[in-house]
């Protein structure tokens, strides 16, 4: 009788634990998706980038990051030199390796060139396993990009991840009116601007985005980035020596993806800011870089170029030390075109990190100022050749 | 792999439970015990692989310097070679111990006082150290004094690895845990200790998640700034501090009680609602009660105990406290904390001899009060930062406190006050910190404690656990509540006895 009555008291609380976990759940689930403040312009982004990348016949370069290469990459640049058309599927660096990866899984065939200039930050161990930023744009705009992708126990983990604050502000915010511009509006909007042809940067926006899905901001007086830039940046790379796990698994599931589609996975060094607390013409910034190189390798994992090719002086930079101008875009684009042409030409072509500065301070006296040198009229007959029918 | 980490409540601990049973059920019993082991190792192996071996090897060598002392023993020609066995295996495990916990603080005080520049070794201290090397150099002793039974490799390697106590106690005895693991009733399902063990783990978890790490909080802010806080924030820092230690220690041992519970393997009680005491002496016979009896059994009774001389009695008291500090970790902080321990011990003693009585209320003040100042000394990262922070509780004349506090006062005053000089910016002794203190001290004050609750400790209380609908509530509402805690949290927080 006794044992019957424990076992009683023992099931009973099991099913009521798991009742208030599924009512848990539920409220979760009623609230994904409600207008909450969030990244939003990243979806409308996203949206124009994909259509763009959706449009270009295979093979194409894919590049594939965070913000870096957002606002560091002109795809027309990368076309000109490689002779194959580029497209960035880049939009911000909060967003996981995980969510890269069911983006590039959609645009990735046969004969592309996947090339992933990756943040320093995916590399290394946090003690965040989702950080509160992605959780929380994943639930506002990230429920068919993201939240229905992954798997059952990917999502309780998900739901772990998300503070409570965040799920009660998603609740007040239900049934309000969408911040989200639909697909049909952004590319509306987006031809209207691209057709007027007087380009303007609209900040943090889809509105920003030139035909190519790149930004490229404009550059801001050398006085206002001094100020900004000249003691900032040094923790790109970190003291914590070990690579995180997950980044190992994620990058592998990728280079598997790339694999299976006959694609080419470049992983690549991304765009730094050269001021006095981080200089890869210094040896204790160049020992950190070539420690990350290393435990890379240790893993069996290459990373691709020069990372000095990337280091480039403050005043290239737009707002944050990862955010390229327009002029510091075009640089790092011919030195990252370069490095993707000779890859696919098999031929190695070794810098040393004082050779790499010396070619990325030419590039930079260069084009200081000017345009690119490049004859765009050409680029575009690059594109228009692969450019898929309507 | 913590206990409050989801991995051990939803996948570990269950998976443990059940294929131990379905082994004792389907095969013989030193399959199931088998299986307790490399789980027990697995988890320990989870943080870092490497420190397996050390384990390993000090249950090897432990194992082997018992064996061969027993072997020899009742042999009066074999005396003399018994006792060196014996201080090899102490000077095995106490060389771990020093090499992995003391060298750096040796190094760094050589540098310091010999004005030398040696290199510091920056070893990371494995986990559980002091705890597996207390238990089995209490083993090894009592094999030399002949008190132990012969035990198999197997059951030995359960005693010391065995998870739910592993990593932060309580310190167990073999003579405790040996025949547990041998009886054979032991290794049947028995609901009635699992439904005690989900309840005590339960209330072990609340206590860690809900309310330690929420003292956590409040006390990290304030050691990390104990040059610049105020009369209440040093009171409130210092409070949080205190309770936040017991919560998070007793919480943990609730959760190893009710592990181990599940394998119907009952550990030791090692706290006794501690912040009760009356004196010092009371304190310690219900704070960390496992170490204290270890100290008393494997220090403070060779060193001669209480029989010898007053002064020998009052060295060896202080002795004992002094290495008990140390036990905990290699710094100043620690010594000066058992330092003040020793002392206070050896005050008490003096004055119990005078026979005057304090009254009840006044005793308990002073007990907690002065085991509040202690802890300050064990929790701040350095002597100095520990006088600043007493500095500021002493300090009345530097009083600030938040605005909301401030207008809360204003507002359910009774007479009318006028506005206060002494309103600052947002401090840490906010409301909360006040409920918190309030609430969570006045229940380790007056309410039964958890062992109680299960009858570990006698004590009538209408709140001793039954299989009621009321005990029901109470065990999802304490379930619900801590998963809500750590919800919406990505890292769990560490227990603080991991670092000792």
């Amino acid at each position: 009788m006794k044992q019957k009555q424990t076992k009683f008291f023992l099931l009973a609380s099991l099913v009521l634990i798991i009742t208030i976990a599924v009512i848990y759940i539920s409220i979760f689930r009623l609230q994904v998706g409600s207008s909450v403040s969030a990244g939003w312009w990243i979806k409308s982004v996203y949206d124009y980038k994909e259509h763009f990348t959706e449009q270009i016949k295979e093979p194409k370069i894919i590049i594939a990051s965070g913000s870096n290469a957002l606002f560091g990459v002109d795809s027309r640049v990368i076309t000109s030199i490689t002779g194959y058309p580029s497209t960035s599927l880049s939009v911000h660096a909060g967003l996981n390796l995980d969510f890269l990866y069911f983006k590039i899984q959609k645009h990735l065939k046969q004969g592309d060139i996947l090339v992933m200039p990756l943040e320093y930050f995916y590399y290394y161990n946090t003690e965040e396993i989702l950080s509160q930023w992605f959780v929380s744009n994943m639930i506002a705009w990230g429920e068919t990009e993201y939240l229905d992708k992954i798997s059952f126990l990917s999502y309780l983990a998900f739901i772990a991840n998300t503070p409570k604050e965040r799920i009660l502000n998603g609740l007040y915010h239900l049934g309000k009116k969408s911040k989200l511009p639909s697909k049909n509006e952004v590319m509306n909007e987006l031809k209207e601007i691209h057709n007027k042809k007087n380009y303007k940067f609209y900040g943090y926006s889809h509105r920003s985005l030139n035909k190519y899905g790149d930004i490229l901001a404009p550059k801001r007086p050398n006085d206002v980035v001094s100020s900004i830039f000249f003691n900032t940046g040094e923790d790109y790379t970190t003291t914590n020596t070990e690579l995180d796990p997950a980044f190992l698994a994620d990058f592998e599931k990728i280079q598997k993806l790339a694999d299976l589609r006959g694609a080419k996975l470049i992983l690549t060094w991304p765009v730094t800011m050269r001021n006095k607390l981080f200089d890869l013409g210094t040896e204790p910034h160049q020992a950190r870089v070539s420690l990350l190189s290393e435990k890379l390798s240790e893993n069996g994992v290459k990373i691709e170029c020069e990372p000095g090719l990337f280091n480039l002086h403050y005043k290239f930079f737009l707002n944050d030390r990862y955010h390229l101008n327009s002029v510091g875009a075009n640089i790092r684009s011919i030195s990252l075109g370069n490095c993707i042409k000779g890859l696919i030409e098999n031929r190695v072509e070794t810098y040393t990190f004082e050779s790499s500065l010396e070619k990325v301070k030419a590039l930079e006296a260069k084009y200081n100022y000017g345009s690119s040198g490049l004859e765009w009229k050409e680029v575009d007959k690059t594109y228009s050749a692969h450019l898929r029918p309507h | 792999m913590l206990f409050n980490s989801p991995i051990y409540i939803f996948l570990f601990l269950p998976i443990a439970v059940l294929i131990y049973f379905l082994l004792n059920k389907h095969s013989n019993e030193a399959v199931g015990k088998g299986w307790l082991v490399l789980a027990s190792l697995f988890f320990y192996g989870y943080w870092n692989a490497n420190y397996l071996v050390l384990i390993i090897a000090s249950m090897l060598v432990n194992y082997a310097v018992g064996s061969l002392l027993r072997k020899q023993s009742g042999e009066e020609r074999l005396e003399k070679r018994r006792k060196r066995i014996l201080i090899l295996g102490i000077v095995f495990n106490l060389s771990l111990l020093g090499y992995f916990k003391y060298a750096d603080f040796f190094i760094e005080n050589i540098n310091l006082f010999a004005e030398t520049n040696i290199a510091s070794l920056d070893l990371i201290l494995p986990l559980a150290i002091s705890f597996f090397t207390f238990q089995q150099i209490a083993y090894i002793v009592d094999c030399y004094k002949d008190i132990t039974n012969e035990y198999d490799f197997l059951n030995y390697a359960l005693f010391v690895t065995f998870f739910p106590q592993l990593i932060a106690g309580p310190i167990v005895h073999h003579k405790q845990m040996m025949p547990q693991f041998v009886s054979q009733q032991n290794s049947l399902v028995n609901w009635e200790n699992i439904a005690l063990g989900v309840y005590i783990f339960f209330i072990g978890l609340l206590k860690k998640v809900v309310i330690a790490d929420t003292f956590a909080e409040w006390a990290n802010v304030g050691f990390a700034n104990t040059e610049s806080l105020n009369f209440f924030d040093a009171w409130g820092a210092s409070l949080s501090y205190t309770f936040q230690l017991y919560y998070d220690f007793s919480g943990y041992t609730d959760m190893a009680i009710g592990a181990a519970l599940l394998f119907n393997i009952r550990l030791p009680v090692n706290f006794n609602s501690p912040y009760k005491a009356v004196n010092i002496q009371d304190f310690w016979r219900r704070w960390h009660i496992t170490l204290s009896n270890w100290l008393r059994d494997y220090i403070y009774i060779p060193l001669g105990g209480s029989h010898a001389s007053k002064f020998k009695i009052y060295r060896n008291i202080m002795l004992t406290f002094v290495l008990g500090g140390l036990w905990h970790g290699a710094g100043w902080t620690f010594i000066l904390w058992g330092v003040l321990h020793g002392s206070a011990l050896v005050i008490h003693r003096l004055w119990h001899k005078t026979r005057i009585k304090l009254p009840k209320v006044i005793a308990w003040f002073i007990t907690f009060q002065f085991v509040n100042i202690a802890w300050i000394f064990f929790r701040a990262d350095s002597v100095s930062s520990a006088l600043n922070m007493i500095r500021a509780m002493a300090d009345v004349s530097n009083i600030s406190i938040s605005p909301t506090f401030h207008n809360l006062i204003i507002y359910f005053s009774p007479i009318h006050l006028p506005k206060f000089s002494f309103v600052g910016d947002d401090s840490i002794f906010s409301i909360l910190t006040l409920e918190y203190i309030l609430i969570f001290g006045a229940s380790a004050l007056l309410m039964p404690n958890s062992l109680q609750i299960i009858r570990f400790i006698p004590r009538k209380t209408k709140l001793g656990f039954r299989e009621t609908p009321l005990f029901l509530a109470l065990l999802v509402l304490m379930a619900s509540l801590s998963f809500l805690t750590f919800i919406g949290n990505a890292s769990q927080s560490e227990f603080l006895y991991f670092n000792f």
